[in-house]
């Protein structure tokens, strides 16, 4: 074969993995962020008044 | 149960369904590029006429045809922003990842059908209509990025760029059908042309419908991942200017109220 295949191959495939590792990247960097605004809520609401109330309710 | 526990339960059950979707897609894609690969470089044969270079129509195509479907996918995303009954933000949220996909798979076009054109007609770039649509197409989506990136209200972004969209899809039908309007360079399409006739047979006509269903795969894997970055962005800028407000209301509320600062 010549360089031309092999080049046309690596670039292709190379093009859309390298896209593709980078938005995986991405997507568990977002995931980690997710999860922390999450338990950033779930304690803003504990602190709340009404998640004391809650709380006390509970007990 | 309660409602909000069944809602929670859900919403967890969907998270799921859509993570093992996301897995199922991309061990299906790897392994269809690898099959694909594998057969374009090694079992099948060379061509009559192209010889060993005919092994880059396994990539090439398949690469240009998820670029028209991802554009397709911005447009009809597009007009489903557009038409209030079904206004949402998750179609324009699909457009954009759909769009970024589609510029990505379009430069690849452009370099692969480069790299294929340098052996077959001796040159790496001509002005030829289907290769400059091509790359009208590829400035165009860049330009619909770059539109959604000015700022204003999401919904002033989403709408104007929804008609930039349904602008830049113009092109796509005059890129598909340059090669018959026009005496080019670039063949007519092998398999995707108004004659309905594949113009490749056996294992070489398997390979290619491999390889086009292997990319179509991966446009899914990419698009889902796309949205789900963009979708979570969305919800973090969303709390950010609600955090943002509530401290506003909170300044505002102690200047009113003097004493409150006093008392606090």
């Amino acid at each position: 074969m010549n360089g031309y295949i092999e080049a046309g191959y690596v670039v292709g495939i190379g093009g859309v993995g390298s896209y593709a590792a980078m938005l995986l990247m991405r997507l568990r960097r977002a995931e980690r962020l997710e999860a922390m605004r999450h338990r950033a809520l779930a304690a803003r609401e504990d602190a709340s008044p009404q998640g004391s109330n809650k709380r006390s309710g509970a007990q | 149960m309660s409602m909000h526990g069944t809602l929670e339960a859900k919403t967890k059950a969907a998270g799921r369904l859509w993570l093992w979707s996301m897995r199922l897609a991309a061990g299906s894609a790897i392994a269809g590029v690898a099959a694909t690969v594998w057969l374009g470089l090694w079992v099948t044969p060379p061509s009559i006429e192209l010889g060993q270079l005919v092994r880059l129509v396994y990539i090439h195509p398949p690469l240009a045809w998820v670029c028209y479907l991802a554009f397709s996918v911005t447009t009809l995303a597009s007009l489903a922003y557009l038409w209030p009954r079904t206004r949402s933000a998750g179609w324009d949220r699909l457009a954009f990842a759909s769009a970024e996909v589609g510029l990505v798979f379009a430069v690849l076009t452009i370099v692969t059908g480069s790299i294929w054109g340098k052996p077959t007609w001796g040159t790496w770039w001509t002005w030829d209509a289907r290769l400059t649509t091509t790359a009208l197409l590829a400035v165009l989506y860049v330009g619909y990025l770059a539109l959604r990136r000015i700022p204003a209200e999401p919904a002033v972004i989403a709408k104007r760029s929804a008609i930039a969209s349904l602008l830049a899809f113009a092109d796509v039908p005059v890129n598909y059908f340059s090669v018959y309007w026009w005496r080019t360079l670039h063949q007519t399409g092998t398999v995707l042309n108004p004659a309905k006739q594949m113009k490749i047979h056996g294992l070489m006509a398997w390979t290619l419908l491999l390889g086009f269903l292997a990319f179509t795969v991966a446009y899914l894997w990419l698009v889902s991942a796309r949205y789900r970055i963009a979708q979570l962005a969305d919800l973090r800028e969303r709390d950010r200017l609600e955090v943002a407000i509530a401290e506003r209301r909170a300044q505002a509320g102690a200047k009113a109220d003097p004493t409150s600062v006093v008392r606090a």
